[in-house]
């Protein structure tokens, strides 16, 4: 395969991916936390690099560190998730910095761990990406109806027997794993957009909990195709153009919305009349 | 076998205990008022019913079993302030979610199912809003939903946390007639309310409640104005269509 083969799949696989973990972030109204793990993974993949050891591995290790931080860190009396995560962010973020300014001669691309690089990835990032995906869908399909009723009413969902914590897990896993395997493409800054943007866009459309996974999906694939060829076509940044193309979607659709909800309540006014 | 079966129980969060001395039975079929102010320990009690608030002290049994194995027995209605409604999901949806301990995660809505959530939905008056989106509903009309979805898996124990706070009269008037059905068919109900007269309109029994037991038994032995006046310690409330000033306000 060449290189663009490589890039298409990759965002074929993670627009499909954005679908499955972006409807996980925005039930659990995780976004935050996604920006702070994302950001927060920033030092393992340095750490890797400078160890020679895979950069994926790197930050998946550290992103289960992380997890394991922000949830003791949220569960210290009057703090909460928030405050974990933005702890965990800058903390993250920081050292990230601190233990590459430190190694000034390691050919650590930074620029790559912070923004990814899409038209690099390798055989391998797309493989991971895939067994992320497939791991995810299954898991996803397994817990959608608790996760529904645990995220609408975490009262109701306990009474009726259910267990939060592993709902939770899930979530966290999916969540996590997501981060993880999208930074080869879009890297620990960018990889937020493409988790969350699809999904955020489609709850604006959908009215129906159940479509906001395919139609994210659907928005993920788009964003990252349009991303690719503008890309290829312009040379410019791949994961800059993928993250722009996700706001223009968003933006597009919130005025497409704004608009058609004046005109109906245009109509109705002519009506009343 | 009784609904309830509570013998000198503390129930609190940790190790601290927020409401004692608890001691009564209620007989399958018969209907509970938790009656108290805000603060007394109701939703405690329907919390350590259902196992979710720890029993510090005494015995309970609930339908014969632990309170953690009687869950799925029971119905439960909790405050309003517990659902999101950021969440899609419309009226139907949200009945559903009652059985979903008895679908498991992949097993589809059958015909029956279908039959079952739509009765429930006819029996609290929402047949015409179940495809509409919870978010939409009115706050009664939501609150309805949730009943529907507390009784759709037939349960034996019915548990409402002040179901009729915010209710308007048409609202409360439905629910009325839901609890009233609910007696009618053999359900155990308890439900937490400042209201005496809904009590006295829907129960057999009322537990008077103030951080500790006030007061057990039949509506009409319990509800005197002295132990009112003891329940409702520094507080007004409407008796018999009279305002009672309690003695710790006199003070």
């Amino acid at each position: 395969m060449t290189y663009f083969d490589n890039a298409l799949l990759e965002v074929l696989l993670l627009g499909l991916l954005s679908g499955v973990a972006g409807f996980v972030v925005l039930l659990r109204k995780r976004a935050f936390f996604t920006v702070a793990l994302s950001h927060a993974t920033f030092p393992g993949g340095v750490i890797a690099a400078l160890l020679g050891f895979s950069v994926l591995a790197g930050s998946a290790i550290f992103a289960l560190l992380l997890i394991a931080i922000m949830t003791g860190l949220s569960r210290v009396s009057q703090q909460g998730k928030q405050v974990a995560s933005g702890l965990v962010l800058t903390f993250g973020f920081a050292l990230g910095a601190l233990i590459q300014s430190m190694n000034p001669a390691s050919p650590i691309p930074v620029d790559a761990l912070l923004i990814g690089s899409l038209l690099s990835v390798s055989t391998a990032d797309v493989l991971a990406l895939a067994v992320v995906l497939v791991v995810s869908l299954g898991i996803l399909l397994m817990i959608s109806r608790r996760l529904v009723y645990s995220s609408f009413d975490p009262e109701g969902y306990r009474s009726s027997g259910f267990k939060p914590w592993l709902v939770d897990a899930a979530a966290l896993t999916i969540i996590a794993a997501a981060v993880v395997v999208a930074m080869p493409a879009v890297g620990a800054i960018l990889g937020v957009a493409i988790i969350v943007g699809p999904a955020i866009t489609a709850r604006m459309l959908v009215r129906n909990v159940m479509l906001i996974a395919p139609v994210a999906a659907l928005f993920g694939i788009t964003a990252g195709l349009a991303g690719l060829y503008a890309s290829k076509a312009f040379d410019i940044a791949a994961g800059g153009a993928v993250g722009l193309a996700v706001a223009v979607i968003f933006a597009a659709v919130a005025l497409g919305r704004q608009l058609a909800i004046r005109l109906k309540a245009g109509k109705g006014g002519d009506g009343s009349h | 076998m009784n609904a309830l079966e509570i013998a000198n129980a503390s129930f609190g969060y940790g190790a601290e205990a927020a409401l004692t001395g608890i001691n009564f039975e209620l007989k399958v079929g018969e209907s509970l008022a938790l009656i108290g102010p805000n603060g007394s320990g109701k939703s405690t009690l329907l919390k350590g019913i259902l196992g979710f608030a720890a029993l510090t002290e005494g015995a309970i049994r609930v339908l014969g079993q632990s309170p953690k194995k009687a869950r799925a027995l029971c119905g439960y209605l909790p405050q309003a302030n517990t659902r999101d409604t950021d969440v899609p999901v419309t009226t139907r949806q949200v009945v559903t979610m009652g059985l979903f301990a008895e679908l498991g995660a992949f097993k589809p809505l059958g015909a029956k199912t279908k039959i079952r959530v739509e009765q429930a939905l006819f029996r609290v008056g929402l047949t015409e809003q179940a495809g509409e989106l919870f978010s939409e509903l009115s706050g009664g009309q939501q609150q309805r939903a949730i009943l529907a979805r507390a009784l759709v898996s037939d349960p034996k124990l019915v548990l409402l946390d002040e179901p009729f706070n915010g209710l308007d009269q048409p609202n409360r008037d439905e629910l009325l007639e839901t609890i009233k059905t609910l007696r009618s068919s053999g359900t155990s109900v308890v439900v937490s309310t400042h209201d005496l007269d809904l009590a006295r309109e829907v129960c057999s029994h009322v537990l008077l409640l103030n951080k500790k037991q006030i007061g057990f038994g039949e509506v009409n032995k319990v509800l005197t104005l002295d132990l009112i006046t003891e329940t409702f310690a520094g507080a007004t409330v409407e008796l018999d269509h009279h305002t009672v000033t309690t003695t710790d306000e006199l003070e």
